[in-house]
């Protein structure tokens, strides 16, 4: 392992802006077809931007498909596969968008059209709209990078944690490509790839990461 | 009152710094800009609650913005009322007459106000007309709708939707409010402000003393409800709720709040203290609609209704 990485860990962190599709959904049926024709960053918002806004409610739904088929349609086996699904587990919106017409489909095979939810409580689909940019802050060294942790906000370590497996395009972060490719610690890198992400606040994600850095919290 | 030296740095207690930090690494971005927001009241209602904190707190992040609210008679103000309830789904009779005005008041007062900014951002229907004014492409206009319009009364929407069209965006506060429009619609939901007055903790001193001086008791469940006293509030329904709980709790209805006569259409409280914020305009900038329309709060406050269960004193 190097004292000094090759290359410094800028952090990032994103504003995200909510547009309103005017698409919805009163069925399982056009749930599906709404998940089909959608655009990536509106799955993108259903399930990883439900992650990062309401992390309190991640361990019982993953995604807000989960949460609307739960609380409205009252599905409950296909609300259960939903929440089931981890968004992390998928190295693409397009995998992750293609699983999920799969569970539904699968439900859709077993039971047929279910009842529609009642007006005032169709699913809306939205998107959203990111802007990433640096926070003024990089690391060049194990413990600049955890006073980096230490100081972050909720954002930032989203981005870097949870959107990067979207972006690097494997099961595995920002922090963890850093440790490995610049500061040449693998071990490191395979502990963090190893969190679990899912966690109920980004304080505990936050106590995590800097307990495999090996910091004092 | 907002204090008018309302500063950013104050929210890091309640978001911790990075999150302060990161917003004002992003209005980097905007230096230079010049914002402007429009509305129809300077005291009382919810925009003008927002605006009075939002704009210093714009103001603190380098991003000069002025505030105009646009002037209006009684007549007028009764006009956008009915406007306003008829976007919230209540059939009401808007006559050509009631829109020629509502065309007219908008033109006027866009040919008062000085409506050049970088971005200017109208709250509301009432200014909403002040968009044919616009002279020139460059700047950004965007419609800001508080209100509820998921099931508008049609010939009023289509009015109304001819000046919407023309903005380069609109905000609403919920998805279902979402409209078929040519430009982009974004989504802000409402948020408090934890470091506003009406927010703060109370010492356990203080709540008692409140509830003493009302008659409230601290030892049964209230049923309560803080709002403007609006029938768009439902304030009936609120009643209804609490006639069904206290069949089986013995509960107390409070209904706090202030009447829709407390909105003042005057100068915002920070440009009526005389300081000036960085940036803003000479208050000869500001036009204050006729006196006949200004409201004020009475001095002791709101006092809330009472309502007390059958086995108490009172009933609803």
């Amino acid at each position: 392992m190097r004292s000094i990485g090759a290359e410094p860990f800028v952090f990032y962190s994103t504003a995200h802006i909510v547009e309103l599709t005017g698409r919805t959904a009163r069925t399982l049926v056009e749930l599906r077809e709404g998940i089909r024709e959608v655009t990536g960053s509106s799955i993108f918002h259903h399930t990883f931007g439900a992650l990062r806004d309401r992390p309190f409610a991640a361990h019982r739904y993953a995604s807000d498909f989960a949460r609307w088929t739960s609380e409205v349609l009252q599905d409950w086996p296909v609300a259960e596969r939903l929440a089931f699904m981890d968004p992390t587990d998928f190295p693409s919106i397009r995998e992750l968008r293609e699983r999920i017409l799969q569970v539904i489909d699968d439900r859709l095979a077993e039971e047929g059209e279910t009842v529609p939810a009642p007006p005032g409580r169709e699913f809306h689909f939205t998107q959203s709209i990111s802007l990433i940019y640096p926070v003024g802050q990089a690391a060049r060294t194990l413990t600049e990078l955890a006073e980096g942790i230490r100081r972050a906000s909720a954002r930032t370590l989203f981005f870097h944690l949870v959107e990067a497996r979207l972006r690097i395009g494997r099961c595995t972060n920002d922090l963890s490509a850093w440790l490995s490719d610049s500061l040449d610690a693998p071990d490191l890198a395979r502990r963090l790839d190893q969190l679990d992400l899912l966690v109920t606040s980004t304080e505990d994600l936050r106590q995590q990461v800097l307990s495999v850095l090996g910091g004092p919290a | 009152m907002s204090p008018p030296n309302l500063r950013l740095d104050d929210y890091i207690p309640v978001v911790g710094v990075a999150a302060i930090e990161e917003i004002r690494a992003l209005a980097c971005r905007l230096e230079g800009r010049r914002a402007l927001m429009v509305n129809s009241t300077a005291v009382g209602g919810g925009v003008a609650e927002l605006l009075n904190r939002l704009i210093p707190l714009l103001e603190d992040l380098g991003i000069p913005t002025r505030w105009e609210v646009i002037r209006g008679g009684e007549e007028f103000f009764g006009v956008t009322k009915a406007i306003h309830n008829a976007l919230h789904g209540t059939r009401v009779e808007i006559t050509k007459s009631m829109l020629d005005l509502f065309r007219e008041v908008n033109a006027g007062n866009a040919a008062a106000l000085n409506l050049r900014a970088d971005l200017v951002v109208i709250h509301d229907p009432q200014p909403l007309a002040l968009i044919a004014a616009r002279r020139n492409g460059r700047d950004h206009w965007v419609w800001r709708c508080h209100v509820d319009v998921s099931r508008p009364q049609p010939d009023v929407w289509s009015f109304l939707r001819q000046y919407v069209v023309q903005y380069d965006a609109s905000v609403f506060s919920a998805p279902e409010f979402a409209q078929v429009l040519p430009i982009t619609q974004y989504m802000i939901h409402p948020a408090i402000d934890p470091l506003a007055e009406k927010n703060r903790d109370m010492p356990p001193g203080e709540i008692e003393a409140v509830l003493m001086r009302l008659g409230i008791r601290d030892d049964r469940p209230i049923v309560t409800q803080v709002s403007r006293f609006d029938r768009l509030k439902d304030p009936v329904g609120v009643i209804r709720a609490y006639r069904l709980a206290r069949r089986t709790a013995d509960c107390q209805l409070v209904l706090a709040g202030a009447g829709p006569r407390t909105i003042r259409r005057e100068q915002p409280s920070w440009k009526r203290s005389g300081k000036r914020l960085t940036g803003t305009p000479s208050s000869t900038s500001w036009n204050s609609p006729p006196s006949a329309t200004g409201r004020s709060t009475p001095s002791s406050g709101p006092r809330p209704w009472s309502f007390r269960s059958r086995s108490g004193k009172g009933s609803a």
